[in-house]
């Protein structure tokens, strides 16, 4: 009728079980609240970085950074806060905050509705949010700068909507595109 | 080249917004769909939806939103000449000469005077491909607004008006044939009158 094990009872629900596990240890030091809720590595908005930076991990910027930004096959999220003058290359790209510089985005490129780019985007895919601001060029015939495109390429044209045509479907593209258009007003 | 008008009235949509047909955009996105790349200028704000349509071509976009441009004129001529300028020198460096296929103006013509025109059309001339194609607006009623609309794709062949101001100023009307006389080296191919006042029009780049 009673579970005789509390931590038992709720397993299944990640706050009941960071409850218990407080009440019966210690108060831990205070961490910085980014930390505690992201996990990712992530540049605090008080901030500044100017130089080359790379790495294999995702990283979340809300502070400032300039120079060049490469995470190859890792993911970037440019905060609400962050500010990045910076030419990145990075595997996806969000952006919510402010960046100016020319983007590489091997797999999609995100733009929020409070994000502001003034540069170059290049990706398979881009997205943007109704509210972004947006100046500059959008090249969405961009392949990816490595073994990711092909797979990007095959992958996506099924799944979403914006993406580019896989290669196979180059030859016959035009025409295909305008009936789609045709099919969809009708 | 054929003109005609159309029998596609504006729908309301909400306060102030239109969505009207675009029998002329319909067209330039069917001559997009013909050519496997297209490299397209576009001188209103990034919007998703533009975006999405232009995204089913294998498409460079470059967007150079001439909302300040206009914000910026004081009616003085020689100001807004300097004011064009400086627009026209921050834009992106990446266009290549005779690279572009299709320049978006929407109704930004509207608001340039003959002489600003003339400065506009001197610099982006250069950059479009003998054969590229211009699509803009104007407006044939005695009223505009006082800043260029945003103009959304909903389809091919439909469009929404976004005025971003209830304030409206003298609209200068001019006809097709001052609008060839502005934009020299620009061959009207297709025109159409909307029943909301706004004259569609294709132009092509003379070789």
């Amino acid at each position: 009728m009673f579970e005789k094990n509390p931590l038992k009872r709720s397993a299944g629900n990640p706050a009941e079980s960071q409850e218990v596990a407080t009440a019966s240890t210690p108060p831990a030091p205070k961490a910085p609240s980014y930390e505690r809720t992201t996990g990712l590595a992530t540049i605090g908005p008080s901030i500044n970085i100017k130089g080359e930076l790379s790495g294999e991990e995702d990283l979340v910027i809300q502070g400032n950074v300039e120079g060049a930004i490469n995470l190859k096959h890792n993911n970037l999220t440019i905060g609400k806060e962050g500010k990045v003058n910076a030419n990145i290359q990075a595997h996806t790209i969000i952006v919510e905050g402010t960046l100016k510089g020319d983007v590489f985005g091997d797999e999609m490129v995100i733009i929020k509705k409070s994000g502001n780019v003034h540069g170059n985007v290049s990706a398979p895919r881009v997205s943007l949010e109704d509210g972004a601001k947006f100046k500059g060029s959008m090249d969405m015939d961009y392949k990816g700068s490595g073994s990711t495109a092909s797979r990007n390429d095959t992958a996506s044209a099924s799944v979403f909507k914006l993406d580019n045509k896989p290669a196979h479907a180059e030859k016959s593209s035009s025409k295909a595109s305008f009936e789609t258009t045709k099919d969809a007003v009708t | 080249m054929w003109l005609h008008h159309s029998n596609f009235g504006p729908e309301a949509v909400a306060p102030g917004r239109q969505e009207t047909k675009s029998p002329v955009f319909a067209s330039l996105i069917e001559a997009m769909g013909k050519k496997a790349t297209q490299v397209v200028l576009d001188l209103g704000p990034a919007r998703p939806a533009n975006l999405e349509l232009l995204s089913q071509f294998r498409c460079k976009l470059f967007i150079e939103d001439a909302h300040e441009l206009v914000e910026g004129f004081t009616s003085e001529p020689t100001a807004d000449e300097t004011v064009l300028k400086a627009w026209l020198a921050q834009w992106s460096a990446g266009i290549d000469d005779e690279s572009v296929d299709v320049l978006l103006a929407w109704d930004i013509f509207n608001y340039l005077t003959p002489g600003l025109c003339r400065i506009f059309i001197d610099h982006v001339t250069p950059l479009l491909k003998p054969g590229a194609h211009l699509y803009l607006l104007v407006y044939s009623q005695q009223e505009m607004p006082a800043l260029p609309m945003e103009f959304m794709t909903i389809a091919a062949d439909r469009i929404e008006c976004r005025p971003l101001t209830g304030e409206t100023r003298r609209c200068p009307r001019f006809n097709q044939t001052e609008l060839t006389k502005r934009l020299r080296n620009f061959s009207v191919i297709k025109s159409v009158l909307l029943r909301n006042g706004l004259q569609e029009y294709l132009m092509k780049r003379s070789a």
